[in-house]
């Protein structure tokens, strides 16, 4: 109809004032009969859906005149346009209040007795360790694939609480995630070139392949875990266990214990030889 | 639905381990295929931890092969990733598809 | 007749050195074949025929001494025997290398040894100018010891070696001048003539042996049959002994064979009397088969048509082979076998009548014929006649003595002839003689003394034998044919006058009349070993001429041993010295007639003599006769066709010779493409398969080598793959094993 309003800044500063008006306006009226409703408890009048048609409109011309300029709205269309956000708005609150929420309000009573908050919690870590996995194995980026370990150790974590491990849930946390993921990216930091496009780091090689591979895996181990007979202790206990492994690795395990920490030095000895000797010889080779 | 007990864990076990032999096989990055022998290590302890709790929680014995999977896979990774960063060296790149001396 | 000699099994005693006898000549032979032509370019001629005649010398010398060590001893034991070496024993069939003197074999000895020396001798003169000297008295040697061989041998074996070896050197000495194509077509004519009589031989010796042995009878096979009577079970080589002591059965062995036939009481020859084979009597086949054989070597009807041929041949071997020895040897034949035809008639009327038609029919070719040895030659064969009619009738012994009487004369009308051809220089045709009485009176009137033996006049004994041959045959009982007899004494008579008749026309053409050859070649002077010049005839050396006494000589007093019992009053000598040796001579039965009608038949003998000489001397002597003329052109067809020879040889070489040829082309078709394609077809097939095998080993065998090694690459190749140095399918594999190990024994369990 008219052409596009001028960005004359006089004109559009009244351009704008007038469209929060308009928008106002419909938001207080479209509150005041919401709060009608409530108050009241009363069926809304003809007048309150017409009232709500006029808020809507308002607002839209508002909305529509700061934020869709393009859309030229006429004293024709805008009444128009205004009855067809408002005919949306209004099957969208029936389908929320006259559907949907009868339905949940009928799964909630079913379901929510056995649902217990810790089995939710159980899954929310669940769905992050494994989700965490998921995106190691799948992510094209290997930064990405190093935060997404980080989920999955933490939601590891997560699931020795569970599982009354305390001592090893710390463990993992520290070790892991502040030890060895710190190291990995170290790893990728350093073995980084420069100029070298992340995304193309972290290809993937043969992935259907692998993908048989992993569900051939996980297809025979789910179905072991789920059909074997385990003979399980009903209700597990939950004591603290530092103290207890303190003393185990002490008395029974001492050997390995001793053993591990030889492994350690052995490891801690021999990565710095392998690491260190190639530099040497590069800087060596170096012009 | 269940009341979680044992098979949840070692299904999410399995997960585990599945998506970690996915990485170590499809992965090109060196740090990458570690970040899977990490996964598969995580699995197993979760393994052990959760038989150790459902079967026999008076003893602590899969508590304490957890403690030792940390331990060796921290070893394991810092040897590794010392392995790879001698890759790095030699190669200037760790993508393993690069790495083939070895091929016939 | 007189009293058979007592015929129970002769036992023979063993004299060890009769061998020698052979042995010389055969020493004599070996030293001249393999040094002869050596030592004659070293010592000259003289050498080779010292060697030579001394060797016969020897051997004479030792055959006197047989003879007499025999006629010292009674006449049972006048059989000597010497076994040298048993060549070979199989079953029943035994073959020595022995030697076995009677009687019969001590006579054919004393003239082969006697008759061979002075032939000899004659050779030194007559082939004094021959080359090949050594090579020629080789050969004389070697026909001596197989002629020895032959009448000395104690079974069939040796007598065949021998048989065949007199065969082999008449083909040697016919064709001693074998750069003469001529003569050495005759050498292989003799030769081949001789073998199909050897056929006939083998085959009788075989059907001999066979029957002495039981297996056929009448066609059928039938198990032995005891003496007792019974039948045994089946045949066996096991030797029966008959209750004299002498063996029976299948034997080779002359003495063997002799006791057991030849004595009734064996019983041997009643079983061969009655033994058929398909239809005929087998004593009769074996007569047969074995006159076949004679016929061949003693050159009767139908195999004679060597013996003219064999005059290409030297004279002295003429002398020799085919006039007193080995023409000789299938008389003797019949003579060792005189057992078994006398149980033969049959064979017994073939041997007399063939005899009897060969004496007529070569008497006739001789007629016309102008060479002298030609004329010789069908006298020879003529005479041959004569002694098989001997044989034949039954007449062992007198067949035997005109073997002996026909070796002297005729020996010494063929050196006669000999001496001729050498005084007219080589020239054989007798229109080309003539007058030749002045010029070789020694050799004339040998000549003359030899025809007249041969005519048959009874100042010589070829009156004695010939006559006693015919006499024989017309008193012959035993034969097939009754009254045959008589007809071949006619025969027989008739071919008497023809034999005086040629005889003395070869004397009147060769020695009366004027000399009608090649008198002097006016500037044709060359002077050969005989130092002669001039065309004109002389006589021989001394050499040569002595020979023609002696022979001559004994011509005239071999009559004496065989003086007919007319006369004397007792049987020959020659008669009763065979004796021994001839068992059936005294069961052929022969018709008893009166000395009178003797007497008329011996008339009768020297009035067909005294005619042949009266006709021959009315036409020939002196050559001045025109007859002969005008009767030839009269007779012109006839004489054609009796001169030549009836055209026999003609006929023979378009059917059988041209036969045989043909048969050896078909085989040789046969053999070339039949039996060589079948040949060459295997070996086609073993040359296929030997490609199969080849394109087997390099595609299938070495396809499949190769493909081993290819599937080893490409298993390689791929496997190599695995090798990817991609940490990635390492640890793939790794996990995926493990995975895998678990999944099966999950599944297993």
């Amino acid at each position: 109809m008219a052409a596009v309003p001028p960005r004359d800044p006089r004109q559009s500063l009244l351009y704008v004032l007038w469209r929060l008006a308009a928008m106002g306006t419909g938001f207080l009226v479209a509150g005041g009969v919401a709060l009608y409703r409530i108050r009241s408890g009363h069926e809304l009048p003809g007048a309150g859906w017409f009232a709500l048609w006029f808020a809507t409109t308002a607002f839209f011309w508002g909305f529509a005149g700061l934020f869709l300029r393009r859309l030229a709205l006429g004293p024709v269309s805008t009444p128009l346009f205004g009855a067809a956000v408002f005919g949306v708005l209004a099957f969208l609150g029936y389908l929320a209040g006259q559907v949907a929420a009868p339905f949940f309000a009928m799964i909630g009573t079913r379901v929510l007795p056995f649902v217990k908050p810790s089995d939710l919690v159980f899954y929310a870590f669940a769905g992050m360790t494994i989700a965490g996995a998921a995106g190691t194995a799948f992510s094209r980026n290997i930064i990405y694939s190093a935060w997404s370990l980080l989920f999955a150790f933490m939601g590891v974590a997560g699931l020795y609480i569970f599982l009354g491990a305390d001592f090893p849930a710390v463990a993992q946390v520290l070790i892991y995630v502040g030890g060895i993921l710190v190291l990995i990216l170290f790893a990728i930091m350093l073995t980084k070139q420069i100029g070298e496009d992340p995304k193309l780091t972290n290809v993937h090689l043969a992935l259907p392949v692998g993908a048989a591979l992993g569900a051939a895996a996980v297809a025979m181990l789910v179905y072991m875990a789920v059909m074997a007979p385990w003979k399980t202790v009903d209700n597990p206990r939950f004591d603290p266990t530092s103290g207890p492994l303190g003393v185990a690795f002490l008395t029974e395990y001492l050997l390995p214990f001793e053993i591990a920490s030889v492994v350690l030095l052995a490891a801690l000895v021999g990565s710095v030889i392998i690491a260190r000797k190639e530099i040497k010889e590069t800087t060596d080779s170096a012009p | 639905m269940l009341s979680i007990g044992l098979p949840h864990f070692l299904v999410v076990g399995a997960a585990l381990f599945a998506l970690g032999i996915v990485t170590v096989v499809t992965r090109r990055n060196a740090v990458g295929i570690l970040m899977g022998v990490e996964l598969i290590l995580n699995a197993a302890n979760v393994n052990f931890v959760a038989f150790n709790h459902y079967v026999d929680p008076a003893r602590l014995t899969g508590q304490v092969f957890s403690i030792f999977v940390i331990v060796l896979a921290a070893a394991e990774a810092a040897v590794g990733l010392a392995i790879v960063l001698a890759i790095y060296q030699t190669f200037r790149t760790i993508d393993v598809a690069e790495t083939d001396l070895l091929r016939e | 007749m007189h009293a058979p000699i007592a015929s129970g099994p002769v036992h023979a005693a063993t004299v060890s050195w009769l061998f020698l006898i052979p042995l010389f000549p055969l020493l004599g032979a070996a030293i001249n074949a393999l040094a002869g032509a050596a030592i004659q370019k070293r010592w000259g001629k003289r050498a080779n025929h010292a060697i030579a005649i001394g060797a016969m010398v020897l051997s004479c010398v030792v055959a006197e001494i047989a003879f007499w060590t025999m006629m010292s001893r009674p006449a049972e034991g006048r059989f000597f025997e010497n076994t040298v070496w048993t060549m070979w024993q199989s079953g029943g069939l035994i073959v020595n290398l022995g030697f076995f003197l009677d009687p019969l074999s001590m006579t054919m000895t004393m003239i082969v040894t006697h008759v061979s020396m002075v032939i000899h001798v004659y050779s030194v003169g007559y082939m004094a100018e021959e080359p090949a000297y050594w090579r020629f008295f080789f050969w004389l040697n070697l026909f001596v010891f197989s002629m020895l061989l032959l009448v000395m041998g104690s079974n069939f074996a040796a007598m065949f070696f021998g048989w065949e070896g007199v065969g082999l050197c008449s083909w040697g000495l016919i064709g001693h001048w074998y750069q003469d194509l001529e003569k050495a077509k005759a050498a292989m004519k003799a030769f081949v003539v001789n073998r199909i009589g050897d056929f006939g031989f083998i085959v009788g010796l075989f059907i001999l042996f066979w029957s002495l042995s039981g297996v056929w009878a009448n066609d059928r096979y039938v198990p032995e049959r005891g003496l007792s009577g019974h039948v045994k079970g089946t045949v066996s080589d096991a030797p029966r002994v008959a209750p004299g002591g002498v063996k029976l059965g299948p034997t080779l062995d002359f003495r063997e064979l002799r006791n057991q036939v030849a004595d009734e009481s064996t019983g041997m020859a009643e079983r061969l009397r009655g033994m058929s084979l398909w239809g005929i009597p087998v004593l009769a086949l074996i007569g047969i088969f074995m006159f076949i054989g004679a016929t061949g070597k003693s050159a009767q009807i139908p195999l004679y048509v060597w013996l003219p041929d064999a005059m290409a041949g030297p004279t002295p071997v003429s002398a020799l082979i085919h006039a007193a020895t080995m023409v000789t040897a299938g008389v003797y034949l019949v003579a060792r076998l005189n057992f078994i035809y006398a149980l033969s008639p049959h064979a017994m009327t073939v041997v007399a009548v063939t005899g009897a038609v060969t004496a007529l029919f070569s008497a006739t070719i001789g007629f016309f014929q102008y060479d002298i040895k030609k004329v010789l030659a069908y006298s020879t064969v003529s005479q041959l006649g004569f002694m098989f009619i001997g044989v034949g009738v039954g007449a062992y012994w007198a067949g035997i003595y005109h073997l002996m009487t026909h070796a002297f004369f005729k020996a010494c009308l063929f050196l006669g002839s000999g001496s001729v051809i050498m005084a007219c220089h080589h020239e054989q045709d007798m229109r080309k003689m003539g007058g030749l009485a002045k010029y070789t009176p020694i050799t004339r009137w040998t000549y003359l003394v030899a025809c007249i033996t041969i005519a048959g006049f009874p100042i010589a004994s070829g009156f004695y034998s010939k006559d006693e041959i015919l006499w024989k045959a017309w008193t012959a009982q035993g034969l097939a044919v009754p009254g045959i007899g008589q007809v071949i004494y006619v025969i027989g008579a008739i071919a008497a006058l023809g034999t005086s008749f040629y005889m003395f026309r070869s004397y009147y053409m060769t020695f009366s009349g004027e000399y009608r050859g090649n008198q002097g070649h006016g500037g044709d002077h060359h002077d050969d070993a005989h130092g002669h010049h001039g065309g004109e005839p002389h006589e021989s050396p001394r050499t040569m001429t002595w020979v023609l006494i002696a022979l001559a000589a004994a011509s005239v007093l071999a009559s004496f041993v065989g003086l007919p019992m007319a006369w004397t009053g007792k049987a020959p000598l020659f008669e009763h010295w065979l004796e021994p040796a001839l068992p059936a001579q005294a069961r052929v039965p022969f018709a008893h007639a009166s000395h009178a009608t003797e007497y008329l038949f011996q008339g009768i003998g020297v009035g067909v003599a005294l005619l042949g000489w009266l006709v021959a001397r009315l036409l020939y002597k002196d050559g001045k006769s025109a007859i002969p003329a005008r009767l030839k052109a009269f007779f012109a067809v006839e004489w054609a066709i009796v001169y030549n020879k009836y055209y026999i040889d003609e006929i023979y070489d378009a059917t059988v010779v041209r036969g045989s040829v043909a048969l050896g082309r078909i085989a040789y078709w046969i053999d070339q493409n039949i039996i060589d394609g079948l040949v060459n077809f295997f070996g086609w097939l073993g040359r296929s398969v030997g490609y199969i095998d080849a394109a087997i080993d390099k595609y299938v065998v070495d396809g499949a080598v190769n493909a081993v090694a290819d599937a080893t690459i490409g298993g390689g190749r791929v496997l190599r793959r695995v090798q990817s140095g991609q940490i990635n399918t390492y640890l793939f594999g790794a996990l995926g094993g493990a995975i895998v190990f678990v999944i099966v024994q999950y599944v297993i369990r």
